[in-house]
């Protein structure tokens, strides 16, 4: 778990700053890494301790990975677009 | 040729057109845990399915003879029928449904008021798998909020570094000098070594080596064990990585992975049904009786749900709760992924020519446990036959003029899009859409002629097999094709390609006859599932371990579930935000 993507708008001129993310009581230090439109991404600094509080707070906690609500026409169209890519 | 029964175009499309509008009008009203609202639209499906079946088998047979078309016809039919046969039982079992969640709240308070917390000992299975994985369990694993457990790591590897790792966390670790009987044989080994310590557990747990539990796992799974017959508490496996299907086609985002229809549908009926069983990671199991029954069976690769039959033998259930308590690495390759289902199938049909079989005279399991194993039997040998012959009879009759099926345009039309109709309606409604046409036969077609190599070795040569583990992590940061099935799959569109062309443009001396327009519409249907099918094969990378990655591939992380509730703040010299 090296970083995460983050949603909203970045102030300018923030490339590499160091930031410091919050989230469910967990508190850890990242450098910005990437902008694109709508969100940026963070990579996280490494420490032991607090890959071991991510892995708890991400994996062990209550977080899941989001159930996908089907859409058959969403579905047909990801497929036809995959396939004349 | 059988006559038709001259029916016009407008009288065969109408019961398709009546249906459409019923399943529009009636489906959305329906409440979907009700039996009686599942019963009926089931029973709707299985009488269409039956009403086809019949047209087939009385109507639509090539003249008896020494011919070719005679000899496919049946074989086709046969395999057909078979697999109709398994397609009503699984229907019929989709009746019922059992959510547990409920009763593992009111058990919760029961759990807690007990003088002692029970034991539980938490066994992670590995065998090659990498540190970062291994890791990740055991920090996971070592947070479960659960007063009274021990952790060991159960290392088939014999790795020194794992060693250290369990050290260093704080964990049991434990090793053998073999592999003998693999996974089974390595929790064997883990079961010998805690039932000769001075306190032995009252339950086990199971995971592998990628399943990190959550939290409440232990917590949520003993509650269910307030029956003293309950042997097993199973809970679904959730992944937080696409499996090929969904990667390689870019589906991640609209489409779940391909065991959700089997976690989140098919083990809630049949636990419905008194027939849940135990899928290796993520169970809680009962100490007394797994000793009992001299600890995990060795004779399939699938000891998970033989152990399910051995412990009904001696009165105990496995039953099912149906909550995200962990999450795991799908197969992160189609070689894997199909080695994977291969191996089920091969451990399914070892089961089956053992003495749980479904027609063991010796063994004690009931009428309803049978019924399922044949219901699994067939769906792991007839309906993947059929998906292969379904994809050889339309070529065989435009390249060959072999044709399987006699019957007319109208007669079919009249008979068999009912049944495609109701069939797609009623199963996306019983799954919330997560059986569609198209991608569940794209997903039986690409484990297709793996499966069958698996029932037929497993039937005919059942023992002597080494457990194939599936591979977990590795280098998959480029894009590679997995040639050996993409030339499968292409010939086969070649074939299909050429079959039509063949048939419509090239052969002048055949007329187009009834038979023509069917082997067209199923063999477009056939272009699309194999041209899908090639891009499968063709394996997407994946980039790990990196913002990059984060930044962008599609939220397959349970961090993406996380964005909303993070605040965030540069460093003091950057602007808040």
């Amino acid at each position: 778990m090296g970083g995460m993507r983050l949603m909203g708008d970045l102030p300018p001129k923030t490339h590499e700053a160091l930031v410091h993310v919050e989230f469910d009581g967990l508190e850890i230090d990242a450098r910005l890494v990437r902008a694109y439109k709508g969100g940026f991404a963070v990579q996280f600094i490494q420490s032991e301790n607090a890959r071991e509080r991510l892995i708890r707070l991400v994996y062990g906690g209550k977080h899941g990975n989001k159930s996908v609500e089907i859409k058959p026409a969403e579905v047909m169209g990801a497929m036809i677009n995959r396939v004349f890519r | 040729m059988i006559p038709s029964t001259g029916i016009s175009y407008w009288d065969a499309f109408l019961p398709s057109i009546v249906l459409l509008l019923l399943a529009y009008a009636v489906l959305p009203w329906l409440n979907r845990d009700s039996t009686f609202a599942r019963t009926g639209v089931i029973a709707v499906c299985i009488f269409l399915a039956w009403r086809y079946m019949l047209w087939r088998i009385f109507y639509t047979l090539p003249p008896a003879g020494l011919t070719l078309d005679f000899a496919l016809g049946v074989i086709f039919t046969s395999v057909e029928f078979l697999s109709m046969v398994g397609v009503t039982l699984s229907l019929f079992f989709l009746t019922r449904t059992r959510n547990r969640t409920a009763e593992a709240d009111r058990n919760i308070a029961w759990l807690k008021s007990l003088p002692e917390p029970p034991l539980v000992d938490v066994l992670i299975c590995t065998y090659n798998e990498e540190e970062l994985i291994l890791e990740r369990t055991i920090i996971g694993a070592l947070g479960i909020d659960y007063p009274n457990y021990r952790l060991w790591v159960c290392d088939d590897g014999r790795r020194q570094w794992l060693k250290d790792l369990c050290e260093r966390q704080g964990c049991g670790y434990l090793t053998r000098g073999d592999n003998k009987n693999a996974k089974a044989g390595n929790i064997n080994n883990a079961l010998r070594h805690i039932s000769t310590l001075p306190q032995r557990p009252d339950f086990v747990a199971i995971l592998d080596a990628d399943f990190v539990p959550k939290r409440q796992w232990l917590t949520r799974a003993l509650a269910l064990m307030r029956e003293p017959d309950v042997g097993v508490v199973q809970t679904p496996q959730h992944f937080f990585n696409a499996d090929p299907i969904q990667k390689n086609l870019s589906l991640s985002r609209v489409w779940p992975d391909e065991q959700r229809y089997f976690f989140d549908v098919v083990m809630a009926s049949k636990d419905a049904w008194g027939g849940a069983i135990c899928c290796g990671t993520s169970a809680v199991l009962r100490f007394a009786p797994l000793m009992q029954i001299k600890k995990f069976p060795t004779d399939s690769v699938t000891e998970d749900y033989l152990i399910t039959l051995r412990l009904n033998e001696i009165g105990y259930r496995t039953i099912y709760l149906n909550e995200p308590l962990s999450l795991g690495l799908a197969p992160e390759g189609l070689r894997e992924y199909i080695s994977q289902r291969s191996r089920w199938a091969l451990g399914f049909m070892q089961i089956c020519r053992g003495p749980n079989g479904p027609f063991s005279l010796t063994s004690h399991a009931p009428l309803s446990t049978r019924v399922m194993l044949i219901e699994t039997f067939l769906y792991w040998s007839a309906t993947h036959a059929f998906r292969i012959l379904a994809i050889l009879v339309p070529a065989a009759y435009l390249w060959f003029n072999i044709q399987a099926v006699y019957a007319y345009v109208p007669d079919a039309i009249s008979y068999l899009l009912p049944v495609l109709v109701a069939g797609t309606y009623v199963m996306s409604w019983l799954t919330h859409r997560r059986v569609l046409p198209i991608l569940a036969d794209l997903s039986q077609l690409l484990i297709a002629t793996d499966i069958a190599k698996s029932v037929l070795v497993g039937l005919f040569r059942p023992q002597g097999h080494k457990f194939e583990v599936t591979a977990k992590g590795g280098d998959r940061t480029k894009r590679f094709l997995q040639w050996p099935m993409l030339r499968i799959f292409l010939f086969c569109l070649v074939m299909t390609v050429g079959g039509v062309i063949w048939a419509f443009v090239l052969d002048d001396s055949r007329p187009v006859a009834d038979a023509t327009g069917i082997a067209l519409f199923w063999s477009w249907f056939n272009i699309i599932l194999l041209v899908l099918a090639c891009f499968v094969c063709i394996e997407a990378p994946e980039i790990r371990g990196g913002v990059a990655s984060a930044a962008k591939a599609r939220p397959r992380s349970p961090l993406a579930a996380i964005r909303s509730a993070t605040r965030w703040r540069t460093s003091p010299w950057g602007a808040c935000a």
